[in-house]
């Protein structure tokens, strides 16, 4: 149970970072360049899933360390994803150049 | 009015950063390191059998009971520290004699003591995160707490004067020059500002005592007695027991622990003292484990040393002003994580390092572009700045490494070897900054890169020269703790190779380049524009 707990805390706030940063046009451009801008509405819905699936992923650490350490642990695994998502992104763009 | 608030807050931001940014750098390190410490006590140590614990801690009381009976009966104080998790990985025993002098000593599974080579360990390179080196106590206190402050001011002013953090927020933009370092830095401090504000404001709470020593007199009252009794209530001292002179045998230990266990689950437990032993006023203390949760306490017992009659108990969750500072401490040191919590861990300070260094670059990058531009050649802030990072953020690096080089070729026998091996790494630090001195920046970027890259990869090289315990050996025993600190110092050579191998040639890129270097980048950067 627990560690597939914690793939789901990892995938959803790497999914969660992945939507935030896709809903945003600079980032946009670089993972999908054929496609047009999103309209405001579909923007929002993405921010909206993306922050949904950060907080779920604070309810899986929750579930795998207890309370007080799982609350310490989200805060780790956002960066990590974070970081993740900018090391993707950059190598994405260094790829289309 | 609001753009001339930004304006000075960034103005605090860069100067306050840049004054304490090396001593901050420093304290980045050795605090990183110590997310490893018992770890890089093991690795420096390697006379130690492998962790032990799977012992139980009824066989260790036992088994350090015996040893402590049989040679220092006479002491006034015993300690046995149970091997339980990480924070504790052997069984070590310390103990005070009537003169109040500390010694200790190793017992292997088999309740022998094992001889190990005298070092300062994980422990020491731990201490000079808050301690440093060389410098009395009073001064370091000071000096830390205002570095702690400085580095609180430099978080706050830096989110206020960085104006598009949601914007930005994955925003890296490579081979841009000045652009590149600040986006860099920008993203290193925002994607772990959570940790990098906590670790700074509980830094501050661990030097509250010496920064607001006048909060004490106010509710305790003056004098030092009035300060002791209030130190007593928040480190939970032991009360030193006055012997009675009158001989009595020491009750069973077995029992006691048994009690503790049952109180706070199987080998839950860290620590156990005995005041007085073979006194009639013998007191013996046990300690539950630290690493339960954030929460830096942990529950303990008091038994009477002849009867084992239990005294009192005392919880982990005192008051909650004392669980207040003790659980920002809890989540300072981290001693509850875990393997994947603390690489956690780990991955932030690593972070919070390189916000450092990158700050420190990014504000030389943009005083020689201008410099540059204008066709000035040198100023002497920025071409001192320049040689500092190079000499702190390169070359403490390879102080740390020689640090580690220094335990494995200074023979045991030598006199000091342990305070050897801490000069050896300043020796090397001072060594380095001298080379920064004399090379312009750009070669000394190069070649302390490459300094770094030969002395990292050395270190298991000559660890498997000078022990048995090289890397192969323990990939095959399955030694954790040995592979992962050989693969890291491996891993951290090469990363510091490739840098050195990026920078070859290529003044262009190096972080605080020439003239030439600068026109080249402004070029490209603009060239790069759409």
């Amino acid at each position: 149970m627990t560690p597939l707990l914690l793939t789901a805390s990892l995938a959803a706030a790497g999914a969660g970072f992945g939507l935030l940063a896709l809903a945003m046009e600079r980032h946009r451009k670089q993972l999908m360049p054929a496609r047009r801008p999103w309209a405001p509405g579909q923007r929002g819905l993405m921010r909206l899933a993306g922050v949904l699936l950060l907080g779920g992923s604070f309810f899986g650490c929750v579930g795998v360390w207890g309370a007080s350490i799982g609350a310490t642990a989200w805060f780790g695994l956002l960066s990590l994803m974070a970081v993740a998502w900018v090391a993707v992104l950059t190598v994405v763009a260094l790829r289309r150049r | 009015m609001k753009d001339g608030f930004r304006q000075s807050m960034a103005w605090l931001h860069t100067w306050t950063g840049l004054v304490l940014g090396w001593l901050l750098y420093f304290i980045f390190v050795t605090g990183t390191l110590g997310y490893l410490d018992t770890e890089i006590d093991r690795w420096m140590q390697p006379e130690l059998p492998p962790a032990a614990d799977n012992m139980t801690p009824t066989r260790a009381v036992t088994l350090g009971h015996d040893w402590l009976q049989a040679n220092v009966a006479s002491a006034k104080e015993w300690n046995i520290l149970v091997p339980s998790d990480r924070n504790i990985p052997q069984l070590r025993l310390y103990w005070r004699d009537t003169d109040n002098e500390r010694d200790s000593v190793n017992l292997d599974a088999a309740g022998e003591p094992v001889a190990a080579r005298d070092t300062g360990g994980g422990q020491r390179l731990y201490r000079m995160h808050w301690q440093l080196h060389y410098l009395p106590g009073w001064f370091t206190g000071w000096l830390i707490s205002i570095a702690t402050f400085v580095m609180f001011v430099a978080m706050v002013t830096g989110v206020i004067t960085h104006k598009k953090i949601f914007k930005d927020f994955f925003t890296f933009r490579p081979y841009k020059g000045q652009r590149s370092w600040l986006d860099a830095h920008n993203a290193l401090s925002v994607l772990s500002l959570p940790f990098q504000l906590m670790i700074t404001y509980s830094g501050l709470v661990f030097m509250m005592f010496l920064c607001m020593p006048l909060l004490i007199s106010a509710f305790y009252g003056g004098g030092e007695a009035a300060e002791e009794s209030f130190f007593d209530e928040v480190f939970l001292e032991e009360p030193e027991v006055t012997p009675s002179g009158e001989p009595a045998a020491l009750v069973d230990l077995a029992p006691l622990i048994a009690q503790a266990e049952a109180r706070w689950g199987a080998g839950r437990i860290s620590h156990v003292g005995i005041k007085q032993p073979g006194d009639a006023n013998a007191r013996v203390h046990v300690n539950g484990l630290y690493s339960a949760g954030p929460l830096r306490t942990s529950p303990g017992m008091t038994f009477d040393g002849v009867t084992g009659e239990l005294l009192h108990e005392r919880a982990a969750s005192g008051t909650v002003a004392r669980n207040t500072r003790d659980v920002f401490l809890g989540l300072h040191e981290g001693m509850f994580a875990g393997p994947l919590l603390r690489f956690f861990y780990l991955l932030s300070s690593v972070m919070g390092t390189a916000m450092i260094a990158t700050g420190l670059i990014l504000w030389t990058v943009k005083r020689r572009q201008k410099l540059d531009s204008k066709g000035e050649g040198a100023a002497l802030g920025v071409a001192l700045v320049e040689r500092l990072n190079v000499g702190t953020v390169v070359g403490l690096n390879i102080a740390v490494a020689v640090y580690f080089l220094a335990n494995r070729l200074i023979p045991a026998d030598f006199e000091g070897r342990a305070d050897w091996e801490v000069h050896a790494m300043f020796l090397a630090w001072a060594a380095m900054l001298i080379h920064a001195g004399l090379r312009s920046p750009a070669q000394g970027w190069r070649e302390q890169c490459v300094i770094a890259a030969v002395a990292f990869c050395a270190v298991p090289v000559v660890n498997a020269l000078t022990t048995e315990r090289h890397l192969v050996h323990s990939l095959a025993m399955g030694d954790w703790v040995f592979a992962g600190f050989d693969l890291a110092m491996i891993a951290t050579g090469l990363t510091a190779a490739a840098v050195a191998f990026y920078l070859r040639g290529k003044p262009a890129e190096q972080p605080a380049g020439s003239r030439r270097a600068a026109n080249r980048r402004r070029d490209a950067s603009v060239s790069a524009r759409p």
